[in-house]
């Protein structure tokens, strides 16, 4: 028995930016927002569980010429078109190079047939706590490129999430692409903890950057994942991790008390909340260990 | 192999001959329940909300928004159903199995989050899907029993103890209690003080306490039924039990056809053959289609016999998770005596599963979990206290191992514990404990079959480098901690056997019959109840009838198992179907043969010569394979002759006999339990991350001795599916009740391993034939479950040097037992 009755979803299919933008303005202004299709990795799931709230849908893959696909600006940075997939971005070695804690995340999104299917854009808006590619790309800097029927704006993704499952974007807006500043390889950590090896939600996840300069840390990154309603950064933690030198008892504990007064994990289904600090903790630890040249 | 065992290169048993199902399952060309070509109406079912109380009434809300027209649906509840029986008078809505207490549809009292209210009939799915949301059970509260290891108060008792309720005074220990078993042997058959004086002065005595999860039987398929009753011209009353019973009809999604059989005629009050039952290609049982079924076709035959319509239920897999039963969770307390040099004294054990609500099969899994709890050991003094008790989940049910892996792990972990304890190798404790040929096991039944179980232990030590990843994984882990590596490792082992077959008397009581009959290509069919639900019993029933007959496998088919079309071959349960069933499909061949000789078709001309013979067959102690004595081109002209009934003999038949030799005493819980087991030594290396506390098992290794292996591809499949279903037991699947409900009825939240999460799993086999298997096969479906648990903790026990008792081992379980050993730690120093 399906969940959703065919009949009662409407689709549109637009085949150029412009008239997606359109429509996008034309159904906010009746007050019927439209959803973005991409991957549908995510609506196919709300429908099968009786979730899916929406029923008039943009389906946006006749918008692969002016959407899809990533490139390579001459400052190194990526930028991500909202209709490129995991798989897509994998199949590039320079990712992997670039941005190994972006292909790790991406790479551990799902299996390979979601890989195949999902967007980075749709994972953003999708604004899951327990996103995968998401928390790298904040820990990046990226910047979500939005545009509209009469304007266009970039919004860091620091600034993207308004609260649990809420975002910055307007309902006649569009994700078209991501941005992602160039940063060093050697400064990124990502791990994920989660509930089997693959096909599996995130219960603990840790996407790091750890700058580190003649011997000290003197920038760092770090963003959480699954530890708060949204994916979010830890930014006592950052600021705790700011001069430390190397892992010792003491340093331990005060990058424990910092991350104690950024992230209060709860108790759900997947995992408790005592297991997710002490994890999160102690993969801090090994990104301040790895990381360090 | 000795070589007097050896097969000769024509048998077809033995080789890994092809699934006859296979290509139409990988093709999707099979069509199973919810595949086939349908036109009728859909069924759904409204279930209670919470986990105890009485339904004082229905609401239907208003639900003309969502195009819910209430005047278009069929509507059953309790009250369609008369509350005695004409036939025996027991009360038609409880369903037939072993007690009598759960209802088909909630009259009153429910016990259960879930429990089915009432039945829908809808022809739009998506509809109906909608209106069971809009249908409000209106309920008052009743004291509900959500944690199954505290004694019930008198106003939570449900069962057994007639005297607590409704008064003041403390439940007698009886309440709730739907089964107790005691296992007893040596001083605990002679008092209590002579028990207790054993432990007195040994010279350890070691104690734990293990607990196990209710696991999900994750069929590929869920459950689902079609009913259809075949209306006569009498139906003028529109009643659902007319004076002149019409026949019903049912096809689905099931392990046992004549248990639902059984079921649907107490339902309906109808006579036997007013009721058909039909296994549809069914993906998947695990026991999760024994018992659960009959409620499914019940309900599909009550909407259509309210409707005179075709009604298909389905269920997704929320609805399976959240409503269907699983395996059930224990509590074991194991103490332990033993002398200094680790030789097990005495045994005591107290073991509680956790039955659900109503009594089901808990009563049959609480025995086979007492019988196998003490395993392959030889100890004097044993005493096993077993009970299944009320809790209000959904009932608790069979699930592969059925009872013996909750045991066998609380033992063979403990065991570990015990060596521990006493500063000893776990496999050194264990070869000072493994029982020999002509000792006892707990229950008092002498083994006589030729065992030699420590050399096929190390068979499995020897393949995995037992004493080799021993050292080297200390060095590792001494290396780990000098250098802040997170990682360690350790290696675990688990000894344990399992009986194949229903326990004592249990096969007398089915007393299940097998038919052959002879077709007109010049073969036969095999016309049995046992369904293959993806374990291959078409496959070996073939390769066996082939075998007995000298028959080319395709001339033997299998017949779909139709309670109107084939004998009454017992259910496919008890990992009986190749070992007790397969027999008598041998034998059955045998018998149809011997009437065709009797009645001159086949004559003494036919008969192969003595050279041919010799050359053809070595013939098999058990099944007298007369049909191999035969040339094959008169046998085949025979069976044709036959088939057209011009020999007057078309059918072979057997009937289940009981092997010589002692018997079972069911009050006393002695003698032979089962007529034979398989043994089995399972050994695992794991890694833990204590960055994580996640685990990975590294290598695994299970040996077992099956008396002969039919098809080594199936065999070898067979066992990697059951390791695999019991490493998912052991680290990863856990159903989380809150208030009674089933908080993660779903595959994202249920976590199953995938292929990504186990390694390659190496099978090895030893054969040494019992007498009473066909061609010397035991039965082999459980077994896998029951030593992957225990094997995998005592790895990780190794790895950490923390004991981990609860399962799954999840990472936060293994983070908390090494952060409590870190903090006593802290402060003893």
């Amino acid at each position: 028995m399906s969940a959703i009755a065919h009949s009662a979803v409407a689709v549109t299919r637009p085949t150029a930016l412009s008239a997606a933008l359109a429509q996008l303005a034309d159904a906010h202004v009746r007050g019927a927002p439209l959803r973005a299709l991409a991957g549908c990795t995510d609506v196919l799931v709300e429908a099968n569980h009786g979730g899916l709230k929406h029923r008039s849908f943009i389906d946006l893959s006749g918008l692969k010429s002016e959407l899809g696909g990533h490139s390579w600006l001459p400052d190194g940075t990526l930028r991500i078109g909202a209709l490129c997939t995991y798989s897509a971005l994998l199949a590039d070695p320079r990712a992997h190079e670039a941005f190994p804690m972006l292909t790790q995340a991406a790479g551990l999104v799902g299996a390979t047939q979601i890989q195949a299917r999902g967007t980075f854009a749709g994972n953003v808006e999708n604004a899951s706590p327990a996103a995968d590619a998401a928390p790298a790309l904040l820990a990046l800097d990226a910047v979500v490129h939005l545009q509209s029927a009469s304007s266009a704006r970039t919004v860091p993704l620091s600034q993207y999430y308004t609260g649990y499952r809420a975002t910055a974007r307007r309902p006649d807006e569009l994700i078209v692409a991501l941005e992602v500043p160039p940063a060093p390889a050697g400064e990124q950590f990502f791990r994920k903890v989660g509930t089997r090896a693959f096909q599996a939600i995130t219960k603990v996840g840790i996407s790091a950057r750890l700058r580190w300069h003649e011997g000290a840390i003197v920038d760092a990154r770090v963003v959480a994942t699954s530890m708060a309603a949204t994916i979010c950064r830890a930014t006592h933690l950052e600021n705790a991790l700011r001069g430390v030198r190397g892992v010792d008892g003491a340093t331990s504990q005060a990058l424990r008390r910092a991350q104690d007064a950024d992230l209060r994990p709860i108790d759900d289904v997947r995992s408790q909340g005592d297991y997710r600090a002490e994890v999160f903790h102690r993969m801090v630890l090994q990104a301040v260990r790895e990381t360090r040249a | 192999m000795p070589d007097g065992n050896a097969l000769s290169p024509d048998h077809r048993v033995g080789r890994s001959v092809p699934r006859p199902d296979a290509r139409s399952k990988v093709t999707g060309e099979l069509r199973y329940i919810d595949d086939q070509p349908f036109s009728g109406l859909y069924g759904a079912t409204v279930r209670t909300r919470s986990a105890r109380g009485r339904v004082t009434g229905l609401r239907f809300v208003d639900g003309t928004d969502q195009g819910v027209d209430w005047r278009e649906f069929a509507v059953v509840t309790a009250n369609d159903i008369p509350r005695h029986s004409k036939l025996d008078g027991v009360d038609p809505n409880l369903v037939a199995l072993i007690a009598r207490d759960q209802p088909y549809l909630v009259r009153d009292e429910f016990r259960h989050v879930g429990e089915p209210v009432a039945l829908l009939a809808h022809p739009d799915p998506e509809i109906l899907r909608r209106a069971v949301d809009l249908v409000e059970v209106q309920t008052e509260p009743l004291p509900a029993v959500l944690d199954y290891r505290v004694p019930p108060t008198p106003g939570q008792v449900q069962h057994g103890d007639d005297s607590a309720s409704g008064t003041a005074s403390a439940p007698s220990d009886d309440a709730n209690v739907f089964s107790r078993i005691v296992v007893s042997k040596g001083a605990a058959d002679e008092s209590r003080d002579a028990f207790r004086a054993v432990f007195e002065s040994a010279a350890h005595v070691v104690e734990g306490v293990y607990e196990t999860p209710a696991q999900e039987q994750c069929y590929i398929e869920p459950n689902g039924m079609i009913a259809r009753v075949e209306v006569h011209d009498d139906d003028r009353e529109g009643a659902l039990w007319p004076t002149n019973p019409w026949k019903v009809v049912i096809e689905g999604s099931m392990q046992c056809p004549y248990y639902v059989h059984k079921a649907i005629t107490h339902l309906l009050q109808l006579p036997d053959d007013k009721v058909q039952i039909i296994q549809a290609p069914t993906g998947g049982g695990f026991g999760g289609k024994e018992d659960y079924p009959s409620i499914i076709a019940g309900h599909a035959a009550l909407l259509a016999l309210k409707t005179r319509q075709t009604v298909k239920i389905i269920y997704d897999r929320v609805e399976d998770l959240a409503a269907t039963t699983k395996r059930h969770p224990s509590h074991t307390r194991v103490c332990a005596a033993l002398d200094a040099d680790g030789k097990l004294l005495a045994i005591d054990m107290d073991v509680t599963l956790d039955g659900g609500a109503y009594v089901t099969l808990s009563p049959v899994v609480l025995s086979r979990g007492a019988i196998h709890a003490v395993g392959p050991y030889n100890i004097d003094h044993v005493r096993v206290h077993n009970r299944a008790v009320l809790s209000n989940t959904p009932p608790h049910g069979a699930f592969r191992g059925f009872g013996a892996p909750q045991t066998v792990f609380a033992f063979e972990r403990h065991l570990d514990r015990c060596a521990d304890a006493l500063g000893l190798d776990p496999v050194a404790l264990r070869r000072r404990n493994l029982i020999q040929r002509g000792e006892t096991l707990a229950i008092s039944q002498r083994i006589d079959e030729p065992i030699a179980i420590e050399a096929w232990m190390d068979e499995a030590l020897t393949d995995i480098d037992y004493t080799g990843k021993r050292a080297a994984y200390a060095a590792f882990n001494a290396d780990a901690q000098a250098s802040g590596s997170p990682l360690r490792r350790g290696v675990g082992v688990a000894v344990f056997m399992h009986g194949a077959g229903f326990t004592g008397s249990g096969e007398d009581y089915l007393a299940s019959e097998v038919m052959v009959r002879a077709h007109a290509r010049g073969g036969i069919e095999i016309c049995t109840a046992n369904t293959e639900i993806g374990q291959g019993s078409i496959t070996v029933f073939t390769q066996i009838a082939a075998d007995a007959l000298g028959l080319p496998m395709d001339l033997v088919s299998v017949a779909k198992p139709d309670t109107d079309h084939v004998p009454n071959s017992g259910p496919t349960v008890a990992s009986r179907t190749s070992m007790v069933v397969g027999h008598l499909v041998a034998r059955a061949c045998d018998d149809l043969v011997a009437r065709l000789a009797a009645n001159g078709t086949l004559t003494d001309d036919d008969r192969r010569s003595a050279d041919e013979l010799e050359t053809a067959d070595r013939v098999s102690a058990l099944s007298d394979a007369k049909g191999k004595q035969y040339r094959p081109d008169r046998l085949q002209a025979a069976l044709r002759c036959a088939a057209s009934d011009e020999a007057g003999a078309t059918e072979g038949w057997a009937t289940y006999q009981r092997p010589p030799g002692g018997a079972w005493d069911d009050k006393a819980y002695k003698g032979i339990a089962y007529g034979t087991y398989a043994w089995a030594t399972y050994c695992a290396a794991v890694e833990v991350d204590l960055t994580t506390f996640e685990t990975r098992i590294l290598d695994f290794v299970a040996g077992q001795e099956i008396g002969r292996v039919l098809n080594p591809l199936l065999a070898e499949g067979q066992i990697q599916g059951g390791v695999v279903q019991a490493m998912g037991w052991a680290l990863l699947e856990d159903t989380i009740y809150v208030d009674g409900h089933v908080k993660n009825p779903n595959m994202t939240n249920y976590v199953v391993p995938t292929f990504a999460d186990v390694p390659d799993v190496k099978v090895l086999f030893q054969e040494s034939p019992y007498a009473y298997g066909p061609w010397g096969a035991k039965g082999i479906g459980e077994l896998p479950m029951d030593g992957p648990a225990p094997a995998i903790c005592n790895a990780i026990s190794h790895a950490i040097g923390v004991q981990v008792d609860t399962i799954p081992a999840t990472p936060e379980r293994v983070m908390r037992a090494v952060l409590a050993a870190e903090r006593s730690q802290e402060a003893t120093s």
